[in-house]
């Protein structure tokens, strides 16, 4: 897209605004002075060109149209319209400041072939006021090198069917000038120095003498353009495995219809994951609206599913509570279904309705995967969660909040019974700090005030004296075997019975009298509950 | 509006029922009646039986729920909620006279629940004879999703149970909401436990409501004993009497499933209590 930044501008200014009869220039400040970044088409032809100090252009042309150029803005246009491109083929590659790699083989023939593609694509970029270049060949260098060279020309003139022989390429190569084989400035301005033009005249040439002179570069790049040399256009996106998707004639407006047509993608999600026996575990739904707005609905599955049904109701129910609901705009004109990782499935799964006593432990479980989808569907997988209790005797650390899809396949860790004994059923996070009215040294206060109630305890059991985990590398780092440190970081535990009958888990901090004390008082803590 | 065991009543320690023991009943009856003051002396108060005829059928579909007496009962009411949940699972098991397996309990907590009363803890749990691995928490910051999340788990059967611990500040339509998830507990036969910080009621068509304190065990390292002693109160039943019950809750029992809320001690009935709004009243419900 040659004139991707000025284009940028343009569509964000009203109509009227910018006089499409004044040549439009975008500057940006470098070396204190003010130099040209970009130029529409009508100042190119006036002869400004990027790098033009913007007083030599006002020299030039008078009365031409200047605005700072945003080039972080055009990074950001140039990422909407790569996702916006993978309507065509779900590779698409960045080639920056203002280009886009498309990969279409075998994707053409979705479009009616090489020819329709390319008008559709220039004809939608046209539609939302961005001119494009493009060109299609068999290799990357060669596309790279007409869609600047020939890009706005007729069809023709910048499509090399897929089938051609590298004589026909080279044919097609030749007549473009060395500026279009992706080299350095300084290299093709060497070139030129030497009277080498255009590419042809390197075709041919020894290739060592070119590698000695002009670096290994020159000879990649040419070779590349040639088809001797591969080269792989590196996806933005990592490329899903099964995707079915719909294109509208009409586009559609109603969130109803885009659910419906959900059903329907998912059906064909779902011959394709059979035949190829694998189930969804992550699925991205895109909808394409006509203006170029590409919304992306991305959905985790807590076992790998692969039935219509329930895909469907998961992405209905997202639909439904998505945080920025979808804005029809003027409509969407194409919607993908990917399941964007897949894992094996043996066979379909047992239909959830009818649960009873007797349904068999797999069906159990995959009913309980169904809920944690629908859970994570519709608040977030990160608020799902399971326990999961860890042999350490660090308080906290005992027991963690792990991922339920997870848990559920986990191996319980058996953790001491002395210990668990003598553990409370819940945990307070953080701990409650108390008031302590009447302490006895080293032992448990006789009274305190705890949720600014007053408290008698009548029982006491303790201390149960727990430590940091010194042993362990990590630990040992922050403390540093820091004796003061250490006994700071000590707990005396205590579980004690107030007249009521409420069994709380008490701690104090650091040892008796000593440091870590606030005043002179060791602190004292609430942080469990026992039932 | 926690109310004290009475300090002059003699505590009895009544034998759990047996089946089939006539004798046994008797003796029980006799006792309630002579402490009841001769009033309903055909009011089977024994918990034991109370929370097996929750695990009847129509119970079991129902909402129930759970109120902490005091700030610091938390765990109590967690605790209380497990066992009812387990004996209703176990009762269910018990009437399909096979094995049954362990599902997953779905735990909702709401964010002002979680400040209040803390998080479940792993250890704790397996103390008290649950596998940590079959609960599965949602995490919820309003009361809305706490309540959208209980609905979900409700519709989905093949689970044990769902335990939601609610904000104190309810919506201003929680009887509607309410009734929703009775309806749902009540088709996919999921009982379903509300625990609700502040001992107002919920407005809500629940089919018992308890209030649960802990309380003091008159032994020695309390904390150190499996059985948690808990005076519990039930405020509304939809299918019995209320009344109040010290009791301990053992959870040594759980995986037979055998009923495991052992009464020790009866105090005085209730006053007839209050009746909230059933979801199951047709003729109410469409007038």
């Amino acid at each position: 897209m040659p004139y991707l930044p000025t284009d940028r501008v343009k569509r964000r200014h009203d109509k009227g605004a910018l006089d499409p009869a004044v040549p439009l220039v975008l500057v940006s400040k470098t070396e204190g002075t003010q130099r040209i970044t970009a130029a529409d088409r009508l100042a190119r032809q006036s002869g400004l060109d990027a790098g033009m100090a913007l007083a030599q252009a006002r020299a030039m042309v008078p009365g031409i149209a200047v605005l700072p150029h945003d080039a972080g803005a055009d990074a950001q246009l140039l990422e909407a319209i790569a996702d916006w491109a993978d309507r065509y083929t779900p590779l698409v590659g960045r080639d920056p400041p203002a280009g886009l790699i498309l990969d279409i083989t075998g994707a053409a023939h979705l479009k009616g072939g090489e020819v329709l593609l390319r008008e559709d694509l220039i004809g939608r970029l046209k539609r939302q006021g961005l001119s494009a270049a493009v060109a299609i060949a068999p290799t990357v260098g060669a596309a790279w090198a007409l869609a600047r060279c020939r890009g706005q020309a007729e069809s023709d003139a910048c499509i090399l069917p897929e089938t051609i022989d590298r004589a026909g390429l080279d044919a097609a190569l030749a007549p473009l000038p060395v500026s279009a084989l992706r080299l350095a400035a300084e290299t093709t301005a060497a070139l030129r120095r030497v009277g080498l033009k255009r590419i042809g005249d390197l075709i041919g040439r020894p290739r060592t003498a070119l590698a000695a002179r002009f670096g290994v570069q020159s000879i990649m790049r040419l070779d590349q353009a040639r088809g001797i040399d591969t080269e792989a256009i590196s996806p933005r996106q990592p490329i899903p495995p099964v995707i079915v998707e719909q294109t509208f004639a009409e586009p559609i407006l109603a969130t109803a219809a885009v659910e419906q047509c959900c059903r329907h993608l998912a059906e064909r999600l779902e011959e394709m994951l059979e035949a190829r026996g694998q189930g969804a575990t992550a699925l991205e739904l895109a909808v394409y609206r006509v203006d170029g707005l590409v919304k992306r609905i991305a959905l985790r599955l807590a076992s790998p599913t692969r039935r219509a049904k329930t895909l469907a109701d998961l992405l209905a129910l997202r639909l439904d509570h998505l945080d920025d609901p979808l804005d029809p705009g003027f409509g969407y004109d194409f919607v993908r279904l990917a399941a964007t990782s897949v894992a094996s499935k043996a066979e379909e799964a047992i239909t959830l309705a009818g649960l009873d006593e007797q349904s068999s432990p797999v069906q159990l479980a995959e009913a309980c995967a169904a809920l944690i989808d629908r859970l994570a569907a519709r608040f977030g997988e990160e608020r799902i969660r399971s326990l999961a209790a860890v042999d350490t005797h660090i308080p906290e650390a005992a027991s963690r909040l792990v991922p339920a899809s997870f848990a559920m396949q986990k191996k319980r860790i058996a953790v001491s019974d002395a210990r668990a004994q003598r553990r409370p059923l819940r945990l307070l996070d953080p701990p409650e700090p108390v008031d302590v009215m009447a302490e006895v040294p080293d032992g448990p206060p006789l009274q305190m005030r705890w949720r600014r109630r007053p408290l008698r305890i009548v029982r006491a059991d303790g201390p149960e004296r727990i430590a940091p985990e010194w042993w362990k590398p990590e630990d040992l780092s922050e403390l540093r075997l820091d004796a003061g440190r250490m006994h700071e970081a000590t707990r005396d535990y205590w579980h004690i019975e107030d007249a009521t009958g409420r069994r709380l888990w008490l701690y104090r901090e650091g040892f008796y009298g000593q440091s870590g004390d606030v005043g002179g008082k060791p602190r004292w803590f609430v942080h469990g509950l026992f039932a | 509006m926690y109310l004290p065991p009475p300090r002059t009543s003699p505590l009895r320690v009544i034998e759990p029922p047996s089946a089939g023991s006539a004798r046994g009943g008797r003796v029980r009856q006799e006792s309630e009646k002579a402490h009841a003051g001769g009033r309903s002396a055909d009011l089977d108060r024994d918990l034991s039986r109370t929370l097996a005829a929750l695990g009847g059928v129509a119970a079991r579909t129902r909402l129930h729920a759970l109120h902490p007496a005091r700030p610091g009962d938390e765990a109590a009411a967690t605790g209380f909620a497990f066992t009812m949940l387990a004996q209703l699972a176990g009762l269910a098991a018990a009437r399909q006279s096979g094995v049954r397996q362990r599902r997953p309990i779905l735990w909702v907590q709401d964010r002002r629940a979680r400040l209040e009363a803390g998080l479940p803890y792993a250890p704790g749990l397996e103390r008290f004879g649950i596998d940590p691995s079959q609960i599965v928490i949602v995490a919820t910051t309003n009361v809305l999703d706490a309540l959208a999340a209980t609905e979900i788990g409700l519709e989905t059967s093949g689970l044990d149970g769902v335990l939601v611990e609610m904000p104190p500040n309810l919506p201003a339509d929680m009887l509607a909401l309410g009734k929703r998830l009775a309806l749902r507990a009540e088709k996919s036969a999921t009982p379903c436990m509300l625990l609700h910080a502040s001992a107002a009621a919920v407005p809500a068509p629940v089919a018992t409501r308890w209030q649960v304190a802990s309380r003091p065990a008159f032994v020695e390292r309390p904390w150190s004993r499996p059985l948690a002693a808990v005076d519990l109160t039930l405020v509304k039943n939809r299918f019995g009497v209320t009344g109040r019950w010290s009791a301990t809750l053992d959870p040594a029992a759980f995986p037979t499933g055998v009923p495991h809320v052992r009464p020790s001690h009866v105090s005085a009935p209730l006053p007839e209590s209050l009746d909230a709004v059933s979801a199951d009243r047709p003729r109410q419900a469409s007038a």
